[in-house]
């Protein structure tokens, strides 16, 4: 089982790179923006599987830690609809 | 308008008391499961704190749930979001990529406060729906759809969400 | 491999091949709004799958719910990027 979870560790490390392509060529700051997203959804499953597979419980914390901040990163890039509409 | 206005305030009180006994069982529950009952002490202070200032702090009046209808909806919410993630894989993986994008307006008739919050939440997850603009006043909801008929899903979770909190349905409010 | 090893495996195979899907949606679908539904929704499905897989093998009801608190968080901080980012593309690049 051990290896399974190291393969799907480098499965979805390869699939975040795949996604960096559309990152890098953009056109738009939106299609930028989509890297905070796509970080935020596989680095926790990465992180998660890696708690379970090198057996350190602390990394189910920073995964924790690490989905409460894609959220904030966000929301500091774009501001709450409340800052916007004053512009 | 006025008329609900008054009954709003003769029970708010006893609505936001409710909420934050609500919020504080819901969060000493999730200490629990997380931390088991060492620095238990710790545990009850931050779910008091946080309910009293959710409770105090939040937008609009608060409005209480019914636990065993959360169930119900948690039950929705996973069967759809089940489906609205098979749907957009199908979408990604054929050959002839059939999606059809397109914007849709949508009258949002629930309250201000957490039944909006949780229903411009959830769009997102719902099949071929995905929440992309709030007008102004609040009061209108911009959809992005990736298919005809998405529309459908979203007043289905209208109509949960009504459930959820025990609201009105908008006919009943408009005598 | 016991029969344990064999459910988390199918929903951790699962789990990638929605993330799979997602990222394959973001780079064939043809504007914002539609690579945001195509991240949205699969990835968080896979890590629905990845953490029920995940759940099953550590079989510790201590760990299931800080992976069910891990999901629930994750799908929150999606679908407010996700609405903040489809504004944003409406307002400012159309």
């Amino acid at each position: 089982m051990s290896q399974i979870l190291g393969l799907a560790v480098l499965f979805l490390l390869l699939n975040l790179v795949a996604g960096l392509w559309r990152v890098a060529r953009g056109p738009t700051a939106a299609d930028r923006m989509l890297a905070a997203l796509l970080f935020g959804s596989t680095t926790v499953a990465v992180l998660l599987i890696m708690a379970e597979w090198m057996a350190m419980p602390a990394l189910r914390s920073v995964a924790l830690l690490f989905v409460m901040l894609a959220g904030i990163v966000t929301i500091a890039f774009f501001g709450l609809p409340a800052d916007e509409d004053e512009r | 308008m006025a008329a609900s206005d008054v009954g709003k305030r003769s029970i708010s009180n006893r609505q936001r008391l409710v909420w934050i006994g609500q919020t504080f069982v819901l969060l000493a529950l999730t200490w629990l499961a997380l931390n088991g009952l060492d620095g238990w002490w710790l545990g009850l202070l931050a779910a008091s704190i946080g309910s009293v200032a959710g409770g105090l702090l939040a937008s609009g009046q608060p409005h209480p749930w019914r636990p065993h209808r959360l169930l119900g909806f948690a039950g929705f919410f996973l069967v759809e979001s089940f489906k609205g993630g098979v749907d957009v894989a199908w979408r990604a993986l054929r050959l002839d990529l059939p999606i059809n994008p397109e914007f849709h307006r949508y009258r949002i008739d629930l309250p201000e406060g957490q039944p909006r919050t949780l229903m411009i939440s959830v769009i997102s997850l719902l099949p071929g729906t995905l929440s992309a603009d709030l007008s102004d006043d609040g009061e209108e909801l911009v959809v992005h759809t990736l298919m005809p008929g998405a529309m459908a899903s979203v007043e289905r979770l209208d109509a949960r969400i009504r459930r959820l909190f025990s609201l009105d349905s908008p006919e009943a409010n408009n005598e | 491999m016991s029969a344990q090893e064999w459910v988390a495996l199918v929903f951790l195979i699962a789990g990638c091949f929605f993330y799979l899907a997602g990222t394959i949606g973001l780079l064939r679908f043809g504007d914002v709004h539609s690579r945001l539904h195509a991240l949205t929704k699969a990835d968080n499905l896979g890590l629905m799958l990845v953490c029920a897989s995940l759940a099953v093998l550590a079989a510790n009801w201590r760990i299931t719910a800080l992976l069910v608190l891990t999901w629930l968080l994750g799908l929150l901080a999606a679908t407010v990027s996700a609405h903040l980012i489809a504004r944003h593309a409406r307002r400012v690049e159309k």
